[in-house]
């Protein structure tokens, strides 16, 4: 029983070992809530991990440069309102943002949860 | 002339009630709600205040606090922050307004992330504790506490026996006794209550459990040794407004759950907990007639109340009742028989008054407890505390004949000052505490031997704690603790705990202490009273029946290290904990089973009495939706007998190994969800207490298999609300071989071999379950 869990460790392993790329780059945002949604975003095949930390706004992202593009990434963000390195949301898509996380209009965050 | 002054003043006074029109002043407090598993209240600076349709406005100050001048009956005051739900109240002349803020309604439902963590451990505590919180306790629907730990790999639980079902567990390679046992950082289970007082809390009462390894706090008593459970319980402050449970499975055991919180006053808050179990159905799957899961009735019930002040008074008073009822035996005494009007009966029951073996247990329990503290308003650090409570319990049994009858009462009072030392960099907690303990136990196994045995502990106890914080590198806890035993003495049991940081991902901690306790062997080894053994007492030279109950006090010295790191394993969290940990009896009352299978040997420990364990566990967030968990642990537990030298003890796995696959699907708008787990168990090899006295068929080996238990459970969110679980445990049917010796036998081998506490296995086999949860958030 012990051997097939190790192979089933193994198996994760050997899946994951693909070509995988490590790209760091600004995001706007302002909350936990934001942070929830930047990388509910990602939750995409072929992203490894997405992390975006609150005060330096950089979201650090791994994933399959095989599957993804860098611009992919970029897109999915625009998609849910957030404004990247690489270019803006849409009025559109700015305006399903919570109140709390208008970032254009300035919003701050009070407490981080 | 009087008569108009009159009628003025009559007028005057009207219009004020009334208030009408006339402007006043009120103060209030805005909060914020936060946590997901544990609903904080906290205090909101910067929230905007105002009065609807007046050009009132203001902004709470630092403490949450704001005042509004010129409002009228009927108002309506109204809170508001960026991100949140405004909250509005109608004043009608409230002289102090609470309001809450919610955070938006999109974020209720992305709050509850997949990947939360469903257990814990920290990096910078210097004390060893591992956290469950509900998402890790509903992992696997369980009844109530004995059942708890099954997912976990620091404690082990087991059977007490074939008849009762009766769960206990085990800690750090010794029995649950020498955990101590914490409810809400009150005495918990504990004395004569030590085994059963497990199944008197419901599984889904339990808000979070941490677990504490090693030596313990001494702020809590002196009964630790191999470590602290502290339970808390779901409360009127962190519990929703309404949750119930249903479960249900295949052995016929039914359950209700419910909590209930309500908003008495502003000050007051208060929970309704109430948890109902029946069991009537007659299950002998192993075909050795007997019941495979006793006949139950439970019902317990608890009220708390929670006081918060306004100027730094808190207050927790609660009151709970138990009661159990369990039928147990040979099943061909079960036919028709699904009341419980004779029950007492049964209670009284002497052997050879029914034609097989029957059983029956009857558990009552009352008890309040009061915590109050208050925090000084200018100095949070500064704060005291008293914390009572009274335990009235009682157990009855009757084990084919053999009955025994207990009483326990227990007041325990605590005071505790919390300071700093200088700055907050040093912290303190001191105290004193006075227990008073009464027993009056009764047992009888034969007409000939019977032991009536009264004790009244008075203990008074003082203790001192410093803990150096907020050190980057290390920080410790040092506590001392002295209490005054009135029958055995002082004793003195130190404690010291100490964290220091290799890197910011890798942390060692080291702990050692004392702890005592004074034994109850009658009702800790619950287990034998289910077979023909006979209790004795050996003075170091021969053997006597058990007559006086006067043993030693146990005490042991815990030592323990522990590697806690936590990195990134293919670019997703992991953390890897290692532990090792020694506990050393100085003195101990010694069960011997291993004497002859007729008989319970009970004698203060001559020799050495040890427990060396290590355990390693990986946790990794293998994906954004599944979660892994493996870990291994290792038992060295031997100890010192009237036959030979230290040899192992019985019932413990020297190897467990333990893995767990967690998934839970992208989580949908309304909070619907999927989520799966499977826990896969393997229990090495266990010494069985020798039976090779014994003719076959009454002979079981002197090595138990092991076996490999898989669990598996479904559950489905529909949303916030609503959930239902589907599972199985032991889905590959594996059950122990003979847990009943004598089971089937004639007459005359029964009465000798009967023993139904040799069980090292699950006993039912594969058992379905199911159940549903609701709440009203």
């Amino acid at each position: 029983m012990r051997y097939l869990l190790l192979l089933c460790g193994l198996t994760f392993f050997t899946v994951s070992s693909a070509q995988k790329t490590t790209s760091t780059f600004r995001v706007e945002g302002v909350c936990g809530m934001c942070e929830q949604r930047i990388e509910a975003a990602l939750d995409v095949p072929g992203v490894v991990a997405a992390e975006w930390d609150q005060d330096s706004k950089l979201l650090t992202v791994v994933y399959k440069s095989k599957q993804l593009t860098e611009q992919d990434l970029h897109d999915a963000l625009h998609a849910v309102g957030h404004d990247t390195a690489a270019g803006k949301a849409t009025d559109e898509q700015y305006a399903g943002l919570h109140g709390c996380c208008k970032y254009r209009e300035g919003a701050t965050c009070t407490k981080d949860d | 002339m009087i008569k108009t002054l009159h009628g003025a003043l009559i007028w005057t006074l009207l219009g004020l009630c009334a208030s009408e029109g006339v402007a006043q002043t009120v103060k209030g407090k805005v909060y914020e709600e936060t946590g997901q598993f544990e609903l904080k209240h906290t205090p909101m600076p910067g929230a905007h205040v105002r009065v609807l349709g007046k050009d009132i406005l203001t902004v709470s100050d630092a403490f949450g606090v704001f005042q509004v001048s010129g409002i009228a009956m009927g108002d309506t005051i109204e809170a508001s922050m960026v991100g949140f739900e405004p909250s509005g109240w109608v004043w009608e002349g409230d002289r102090f307004v609470e309001l809450v803020l919610r955070a938006g309604v999109t974020l209720g439902a992305a709050e509850v992330a997949t990947s939360r963590r469903a257990s814990s451990l920290s990096l910078m505590n210097p004390i060893n504790v591992q956290t469950l919180n509900r998402a890790e306790l509903v992992k696997a629907a369980c009844c109530n506490l004995s059942e708890a730990f099954e997912t976990n790999a620091s404690v082990d639980a087991s059977f007490t026996d074939a008849v009762t079902g009766t769960r206990q567990i085990k800690m750090l390679g010794l029995d649950g006794k020498y955990t101590q046992l914490l409810v809400d950082n009150m005495p918990g289970p504990r004395g004569l209550s030590v085994v059963q007082g497990l199944l008197l809390i419901p599984g889904d009462w339990v808000q979070s459990i941490s677990i504490t390894k090693g030596a313990g706090a001494v702020t809590s008593g002196y009964e630790s040794m191999t470590g602290q459970i502290n339970v808390a319980l779901k409360n009127p402050l962190n519990a929703d407004p309404l949750h119930v449970n249903l479960y249900g499975n295949a052995s016929g055991r039914f359950e209700w759950n419910h909590v209930s919180t309500h908003q008495v006053s502003r000050r007051w808050r208060a929970a309704i907990l109430s948890h109902a179990l029946l069991n009537n159905q007659v299950n002998d799957r192993n075909a050795d007639g007997f019941l495979d899961t006793p006949l139950q009735r439970h019902l317990v019930l608890r009220n708390e109340w929670k006081f918060t002040g306004d100027r730094g008074l808190r207050g927790e008073y609660a009151i709970s009742g138990a009661s159990t009822q369990l039928r147990t035996g040979q099943s061909s005494e079960f036919m028709g028989t699904r009341d419980w009007s004779d029950f007492n009966d049964w209670l009284q029951l002497d052997r050879g008054d029914s034609p097989g073996w029957l059983g029956a247990s009857l558990l009552e329990r009352a008890e309040v407890s009061a915590k109050t503290g208050f925090v000084f308003p200018d100095a949070e650090w500064r704060s005291i505390g008293t914390q009572v409570n009274a335990i009235h319990h009682r157990s009855e049994l009757n084990m084919g004949g053999s009955r025994y009858s207990g009483t326990e009462r227990m007041i325990r009072a605590n005071v505790l000052y919390a300071g700093i030392l200088g700055n907050t960099n040093h912290k303190f907690t001191t105290g004193l505490s006075l227990v008073h303990n009464a027993f009056d136990e009764r047992g009888s196994w034969s007409d000939s031997v019977q032991v009536n045995w009264k004790r009244t502990e008075q203990v008074p106890g003082v203790f001192f704690e410093y803990t150096l914080d907020d050190q980057t590198r290390w920080n410790a806890v040092v506590g001392l603790r002295f209490d005054r035993h009135n029958l055995f003495g002082g004793f003195f049991n130190p404690r010291f705990h100490a964290r220091y940081s290799l890197t910011e991902e890798v942390s060692i901690k080291a702990s050692a202490g004392r702890g005592m306790r004074v034994p109850n062997p009658l009702m800790e080894q619950l287990g034998s009273w289910a077979s023909r053994r006979v209790w004795w007492t050996w003075d170091g030279e021969e053997l006597a029946p058990l007559q006086e109950l006067n043993f030693r006090p146990e005490i042991a010295t815990n030592f323990g290290v522990n590697l806690t790191s936590v990195f990134k394993l293919n670019h997703r969290d992991a953390s890897f904990k290692l532990d090792a940990y020694w506990t050393e009896f100085q003195d101990r009352l010694v069960v011997d089973l291993d004497h002859a299978t007729n008989a319970v040997v009970l004698y203060n420990l001559a020799g050495i009495s040890r427990s060396k364990t290590a355990l390693a566990e990986l946790d990794w967030s293998a994906h954004r939706r599944l979660d892994l968990r493996l870990a291994y642990r290792f038992v060295d537990a031997v100890t010192s007998r009237i036959s030979s030298d230290a040899f192992r003890d019985p019932f413990v796995s020297r190897h467990r190994g333990f893995a767990q696959v967690s998934y839970a699907s992208r989580l949908a708008d309304e909070g619907g969800q999927w989520r799966g787990d499977a826990t896969i168990q393997w229990v090495g090899v266990q010494r069985l207490p020798s039976t090779a006295m014994n003719p076959e068929p009454f002979a079981l080996p002197d090595m138990a298999p092991n076996y490999t238990q898989l669990n598996l459970q479904l559950t489905r969110d529909f949303s916030t609300a609503t959930s239902a679980y589907l599972g199985v445990e032991n889905l590959t049917n594996v059950r122990q071989d003979r847990p009943i010796l004598g089971a089937g036998a004639e007459p005359s081998d029964f009465d000798q071999y009967f023993d139904a506490s040799m069980v090292y296995g699950p006993i039912f086999g594969r058992m379905f379950y199911a159940g549903l949860r609701w709440r009203v958030l």
